[in-house]
């Protein structure tokens, strides 16, 4: 059987910029993916995440800057010369051809004889579980099936990059968590790097090996999944990755130590070089809540209880902090609570949990 | 006592199809009446022999063959300009498209007297009038909006990512769009190339003004016919155009549900 598997190439954007009109959709992007990574593009709708897509697969150009794969500049070169597997999320497979035929099209276009075409075909075929379906049209399959047709048309011709465009958005859940292991398990086996599009933060942890979380049109951060979430260096990052309860204070140095204050807390905060305001950024497993006011003084909030939902392992409480603003507390269900909405108690952490983002310029809505 | 609200609507539409279609189903017993006047016949004694005259006759064939060949032609000429209006104007900006679109489907509009006159004036300047390059020209005109409305509603339907992924897979545009683009409209080009056919072969004002003593088509022969005498040769021609048109009109329904039934996702 034919072996489908490559060296992922690495892509390198710099300074790029596209704008249609006055509206400027990339605003000077600088990214480097590695060869063999699985990099995700995520972001809310608008924030110019597909438009990066198209523009790495030659759908779109750049105003400015410039994109190299494997460091040779792909500016110039259309689409079709790209040598980039490319999956939709309507899938966008050719009605009017059959399985096989959808999947050998890459294969016709670059003057394959009839027999490797075919070997490859099969192997394709064999990796997306599709074996039998050779024959099938397009509109015969499910939707699960028919994405499964487009990644294997997609990597049939070893390309050395694969660009997705959401492609699990139109699949129902339990369906999409079947794919997303299945296409993470493809990655490791072909080895292509692949550039993810998704609006959904879950699928970019499940998936990711980094993640660029774009807002506006820039990249706002990159990162593991992992760093994203614990060490996110915007508030809009840190809002998109999860939940979080965020104190709204002013940093102080102190003798070569970051002091956060937050009314008449201060909080110690390390390894910070943020001066000025700046939020306290607390993830809901990090806190925790008690009837009775803990013995240390510091990293202690009197907060008021809103609602309580017992999610079976976890049980989520939301509070409403000494500002008026919210924040979420998740702890194990195990744990026994008396705490009813309108009770007031204590939330406390860790210092070492403590992280603080500078205060953001701008206030970007999400979704 | 009130009918029976259920039924009221299929007898009307009985009724209603009975008197559309009924006018076109009395040409037949007189075609094929064996006598020499507009006489309506028993089918015991049918005789085709007015459809030997309509196929022997210098003047009925050449007219025949006159208007086959102009509707042929028209037809293709139609075809080609609205599929390549259809497919160029995908790509220009809104504004300009529906600009273009209105122009391009004004001929439907139009009152054919108008049409006729304004091609009268500028076929004659060019020596196009009684020329069969002059009814293609003229006759395509009419059928260009209707390839272009079929051409266009097929494009609507097609996914542009269907495009963006042949290049993305290798192909050029060229290859692009004979084998992704052209495939998938194909339904609504016949679609359009039949219907600018039938519009062409059953055209009678612009073929009055354009028509001379050399080249005339089967509906003006027809017309000329029916004021000069009552031969039922008239009827034959009549019953030949309303077979023509009615198949013609089928496969292209047929070719257009083809592409509705066959290429839209399951789900």
């Amino acid at each position: 059987m034919q072996d489908l598997a490559q060296r992922g190439a690495s892509i390198d954007l710099d300074g790029v910029h596209l704008s249609y009109g006055d509206t400027a959709v990339l605003r000077d992007i600088d990214l480097r993916i590695k060869g063999g990574e699985f990099m995700t593009l995520l972001g809310p709708s608008g924030s110019g995440k597909s438009t990066l897509l198209n523009l790495m697969g030659g759908f779109a150009r750049a105003n400015a800057g410039e994109v190299r794969v494997n460091g040779a500049q792909i500016d110039h070169l259309p689409p079709n010369r790209r040598d980039m597997g490319m999956v939709y999320q309507n899938y966008a497979l050719f009605p009017h051809m059959t399985i096989a035929d959808n999947i050998a099209y890459p294969l016709k276009r670059r003057k394959m004889s009839k027999s490797d075409r075919a070997a490859l075909v099969r192997a394709a075929l064999a990796m997306v579980d599709l074996h039998g379906f050779a024959d099938r049209r397009p509109s015969q399959l499910s939707g699960g099936q028919q994405q499964r047709v487009a990644v294997a048309r997609a990597i049939v011709f070893r390309p050395q990059i694969l660009l997705m465009d959401e492609p699990l958005g139109a699949l129902d859940k339990r369906l999409r968590d079947e794919m997303q292991s299945e296409l993470r398990q493809l990655h490791e086996e072909v080895g292509s790097t692949v550039v993810f599009v998704t609006h959904d933060q879950e699928e970019a942890m499940v998936m990711s090996d980094r993640i660029a979380v774009m807002n506006g049109g820039r990249v706002e951060q990159v990162g593991t999944p992992h760093e994203l979430y614990s060490r996110p260096r915007t508030t809009f990052v840190a809002t998109f990755l999860g939940e979080s309860t965020m104190l709204r204070g002013t940093v102080h140095a102190v003798g070569g130590q970051s002091i956060f204050h937050y009314r008449d807390t201060r909080v110690p905060v390390d390894g910070h070089d943020v001066t000025g305001s700046g939020t306290l950024l607390l993830r809901p497993e990090q806190i925790e809540l008690s009837e009775d006011k803990p013995l240390r003084s510091t990293n202690v909030l009197e907060v008021r209880i809103e609602n309580v939902e017992s999610l079976g392992p976890t049980r989520r409480t939301k509070v409403t902090l000494p500002d008026g603003a919210s924040g979420i507390v998740r702890e194990p269900g195990s744990k026994t609570s008396r705490l009813r909405p309108g009770d007031t108690a204590w939330m406390s952490w860790q210092v070492g949990a403590s992280w603080v983002v500078p205060e953001a310029q701008e206030e970007c809505p999400h979704e | 006592m009130m009918p029976h609200r259920r039924h009221v609507l299929p007898v009307f539409a009985v009724l209603l199809a009975v008197t559309i279609v009924l006018p076109i189903l009395a040409v037949i017993p007189v075609s094929f009446t064996p006598t020499s006047s507009f006489a309506i016949s028993s089918p015991e004694s049918w005789s085709p022999r007015w459809y030997r005259e309509l196929l022997t006759n210098p003047v009925w064939l050449d007219s025949l063959v006159s208007s086959l060949r102009i509707a042929l032609l028209a037809a293709l000429v139609a075809t080609v300009a609205g599929t390549m209006a259809a497919l160029g104007l995908r790509r220009v900006r809104r504004t300009h498209r529906v600009v273009a679109r209105a122009l391009v489907t004004l001929p439907l509009l139009i009152p054919l007297v108008v049409l006729a006159v304004g091609l009268y004036a500028m076929l004659i300047r060019t020596q196009l009038v009684g020329t069969t390059a002059g009814f293609v020209l003229a006759h395509a005109l009419l059928g260009l909006p209707l390839a272009f409305i079929t051409v266009s509603a097929s494009l609507d339907a097609l996914d542009d990512n269907l495009e963006q992924a042949s290049r993305g897979l290798g192909a050029g545009p060229v290859t692009t769009m004979r084998l992704i683009v052209l495939p998938l409209v194909a339904p609504g080009v016949i679609a359009g190339a039949l219907f600018a056919f039938v519009v062409s072969f059953n055209e009678v004002v612009i073929a009055g003004f354009l028509g001379s003593p050399y080249l005339r088509t089967l509906p003006i022969e027809m017309y000329s016919s029916m004021t000069r005498s009552t031969d039922p040769t008239v009827a034959a021609a009549a019953t030949f155009v309303a077979a023509l048109t009615v198949i013609t009109a089928a496969f292209a329904l047929a070719a257009m549900s083809w592409r509705r039934r066959h290429l839209t996702r399951k789900d």
